[in-house]
C-alpha cells in the first residue's frame, strides 16, 4: 500500500514538475530511441518530440496506478513506429552507428539491426531491464503487465534475436 | 524446460545468478545485443533540449474573478481557521501561502444511504493566484458527465455530456446552475467556515471541525500536519448522509502546462457562446472599414491577395475581419469571439508559443479547416484558412502583426 502510494506521488510530483521529469527520463528516451532508430541524432531529435508532447499532455494525465515513464514510452514508442513507417516509403533504413574495426564491427552491426527488427514490447523489455537496468517488478509497471509476462517477452526476445542472427549467420556470445 | 520455467531461469541469469545452459546462454546474446545502448545523453545535450521546449511564462494578470479563488481560498481560511485556534502560529502568512497556489484536487463524493445520488468525483486543477479552474466531474457508472474551465478572466467553459454541447460564456452567472462543479463541496465548506460557529476538537493526528448546526451540520477532518482537509461528512440529525473524500488535494510546485486550462477535445459536440446577458452569439452583420480599425493582421497583402477589411456586428460585441483572398481570413476581437473562429475551437488543439512569447493554439479540422488563435496582451488574433497547406496557419499566426510594423 505504502508502495503504491508513493508511485502515486511521483506520479503527481511528475506531472506537476515538467522540469524534473524532464531531465528524470530524457537521456533513457534517448537510448531507447537510438536502439529502435539506429540513429542518436534522430533519437536526440524525436526524443525532444517527445517531451513537448509530454509538456503538453502530461498535467492532464489521470492516474491509473502507471508512472509518467510508462506514457513517456508509449508515445516514444508510437513516435518510433510512426518515424520507420515514414522511412520505410521514402528511403532505405540509415546504417547503424558502430563503430568499430572488421568483423567485430560487422557482427555487432547484424545485432544491432536483429535488435531493432524485434516487435516494439520485446525492445522494450530489453530496454528497461538490460539497458536501463530496472529490476522486472518496475519493468512490469512500466509496461502494465505481469512480472511474468514480462520475463516471458524477453525469453520470446532472446530467441528472435538467436533466429535472426542465425538466419544471418553471426554467431551468438 | 517449458517456457514460463526458461523464462524465470533466463530472468536468473540476468540477474548474474546460476541458471541452466539455454538460460546461459540466451543471455549472453541478450547482453550483448543491449551492450550498444548503454551509452551516456551529455548533461549539455539535456540542457540544451530542455531550453528549446521551456516556454516563457505568462505574465501574471491582477484581474481575479470573485468565485473562482474561493475553492483554494478555503484552504487559506481552513489553515487561518485552524491557526487562529492555534497559539503560536503564523496565521497570516500561511494562510496567504496557502491560497496563492495551484492544487491538483480530487473529490469522492458518496451518499451514505443507497440510492441518495450516484457515486461522483470531481478532479481538476485550481489556481486561487491567477483565478483559474478546470475540472471534471465523473460519475462511476457513466463516465466524464461535464467539464469546466474558468479562464482568468473570468470567462467560462463547459461540456456536457447529456447534451454534447460546449458553451462559452462571459461569467459564471449565465451558466445555469452556475459553476458550482468548480466550487463545491469546497465552496460550500468555505461559506460555512466563514458563517462562524465551527467546534474544533484534536483526535489523534487530526483535528476535526463541526459546521453549522441545527439539523444539518458537517464534520471536516482535517490533518494536523499539513492543515489540509482530507474527508467532509455531511449530516442531517446526527446521521452521515454523505461523504466528501478529498482523495488528492496537492499544490503544484512546477509550471503547469497550458493545456492543464485548457478545455480537452469534444470532437463533435455542439457549440454555443452566450454574451453577457446571456443570449448566443450570432453575426448581424458587416461593413467596410479602415485600416486603422486593424490591431493585428498579415499586412496590406497576404499570399498575393491584398487585405480586404470589414467590421463585423456580433450580437454583444464586434470583430474586426481581415480577408486575404478567398481561403485565408485574420479576425481581431475581445471577449465575444466570432463564430467561424468558435467552432474551430472544439478541434483538436495544439498549444505553441511565438517568438515574442505570446500563446498561440491552433486547431486543425477533420475537413481541412485550420484556426490559430493568438492572445495579446491588448486582445485577440484568430487566423482561420479552410483549405490551406498544413502548417499555413501556425505560419500566419507568427506574423500577425500592428498595422505599419514591418
Amino acid at each position: 500500500m505504502e508502495e503504491g502510494l508513493d508511485a502515486y506521488r511521483t506520479f503527481r510530483r511528475e506531472q506537476g514538475d515538467f522540469e524534473a521529469l524532464f531531465r528524470a527520463h530524457y537521456p533513457e528516451i534517448v537510448r531507447y530511441l537510438a536502439a529502435r532508430l539506429g540513429s542518436r541524432d534522430d533519437a536526440h531529435e524525436l526524443a525532444g518530440d517527445v517531451f513537448a508532447e509530454a509538456w503538453r499532455r502530461v498535467p492532464g494525465l489521470r492516474w491509473r496506478g502507471r508512472p509518467v515513464r510508462a506514457w513517456l514510452y508509449r508515445v516514444a514508442s508510437n513516435m518510433a513506429a510512426d518515424e520507420l513507417r515514414r522511412r520505410s516509403r521514402l528511403a532505405p533504413l540509415p546504417e547503424l552507428e558502430v563503430a568499430d574495426d572488421a568483423d567485430a564491427a560487422e557482427d555487432r552491426i547484424a545485432v544491432a539491426r536483429a535488435l531493432a527488427a524485434l516487435p516494439a514490447d520485446h525492445q522494450l523489455v530489453v530496454h528497461l531491464r538490460l539497458v536501463e537496468g530496472l529490476p522486472f517488478d518496475e519493468v512490469a509497471r512500466v509496461m502494465g503487465r505481469s512480472v511474468g509476462a514480462c520475463q516471458m517477452l524477453m525469453l520470446r526476445a532472446a530467441r528472435g534475436l538467436r533466429a535472426s542472427l542465425a538466419a544471418e549467420g553471426v554467431r551468438d556470445g | 524446460m517449458a517456457d514460463p520455467t526458461l523464462a524465470r531461469d533466463l530472468a536468473r541469469a540476468l540477474d548474474g545468478e546460476p541458471a541452466g545452459a539455454e538460460a546461459s546462454e540466451l543471455a549472453a546474446l541478450l547482453l550483448a545485443a543491449a551492450e550498444p545502448s548503454r551509452f551516456a545523453v551529455a548533461d549539455a545535450a539535456v540542457e540544451r533540449t530542455l531550453a528549446r521546449l521551456r516556454r516563457p511564462p505568462r505574465p501574471r494578470r491582477r484581474v481575479v474573478p470573485a468565485l473562482v479563488p474561493l475553492a483554494t481560498a478555503a484552504v487559506a481560511a481552513l489553515a487561518a481557521f485552524v491557526f487562529l485556534r492555534t497559539p503560536g502560529s503564523h496565521v497570516q502568512a500561511r494562510a496567504a501561502r496557502a491560497a496563492d497556489a495551484t492544487f491538483f484536487v480530487v473529490e469522492d463524493v458518496q451518499a451514505r444511504r443507497p440510492g441518495l445520488f450516484p457515486a461522483t468525483s470531481v478532479s481538476g486543477y485550481v489556481d486561487g493566484g491567477r483565478g483559474r479552474a478546470h475540472v471534471r466531474i465523473f460519475l462511476r457508472s457513466a463516465g466524464a458527465v461535464a467539464e469546466t474551465v474558468l479562464h482568468e478572466d473570468g470567462s467560462v467553459e463547459r461540456w456536457l455530456a447529456s447534451s454534447d454541447t460546449t458553451t462559452f460564456a462571459p461569467s459564471c452567472d449565465l451558466l445555469p446552475g452556475g459553476c458550482g462543479e468548480v466550487l463545491d463541496p469546497f465552496s460550500f465548506y468555505v461559506r460555512a467556515l466563514e458563517s462562524g460557529g465551527a467546534h474544533v476538537r484534536r483526535a489523534g493526528g487530526q483535528y476535526l471541525l463541526t459546521l453549522g448546526g441545527g439539523r444539518v451540520e458537517q464534520v471536516a477532518h482535517v490533518d494536523a500536519r499539513t492543515y489540509l482537509p482530507r474527508l467532509i461528512e455531511w449530516r442531517q440529525d446526527g446521521r452521515v448522509v454523505a461523504v466528501v473524500r478529498l482523495t488528492s488535494l496537492e499544490r503544484q510546485h512546477g509550471g503547469l502546462s497550458p493545456d492543464a486550462w485548457t478545455m480537452s477535445d469534444h470532437g463533435g459536440a455542439r457549440v454555443v457562446q452566450l454574451t453577457a446577458a446571456g443570449r448566443p452569439v450570432r453575426v448581424l452583420g458587416a461593413r467596410p472599414a479602415a485600416r486603422s480599425a486593424v490591431r493585428r493582421w498579415l499586412g496590406p497583402s497576404f499570399g498575393g491577395a491584398a487585405a480586404r477589411v470589414e467590421r463585423v456586428a456580433l450580437t454583444g460585441g464586434s470583430a474586426v475581419r481581415i480577408a486575404y483572398g478567398e481561403d485565408v481570413v485574420v479576425w481581431n476581437y475581445g471577449r465575444v469571439v466570432p463564430p467561424p473562429v468558435l467552432q474551430a475551437r472544439s478541434l483538436p488543439a495544439k498549444v505553441f508559443t511565438a517568438p515574442g512569447g505570446a500563446v498561440v493554439h491552433a486547431y486543425f479540422g477533420r475537413a481541412g479547416t485550420q484556426v490559430a488563435v493568438v492572445a495579446f496582451a491588448d486582445g485577440n488574433a484568430a487566423v482561420v484558412s479552410r483549405t490551406g497547406a498544413n502548417d499555413l496557419v501556425l505560419r500566419a499566426a507568427q506574423l500577425l502583426r500592428r498595422p505599419g510594423s514591418p
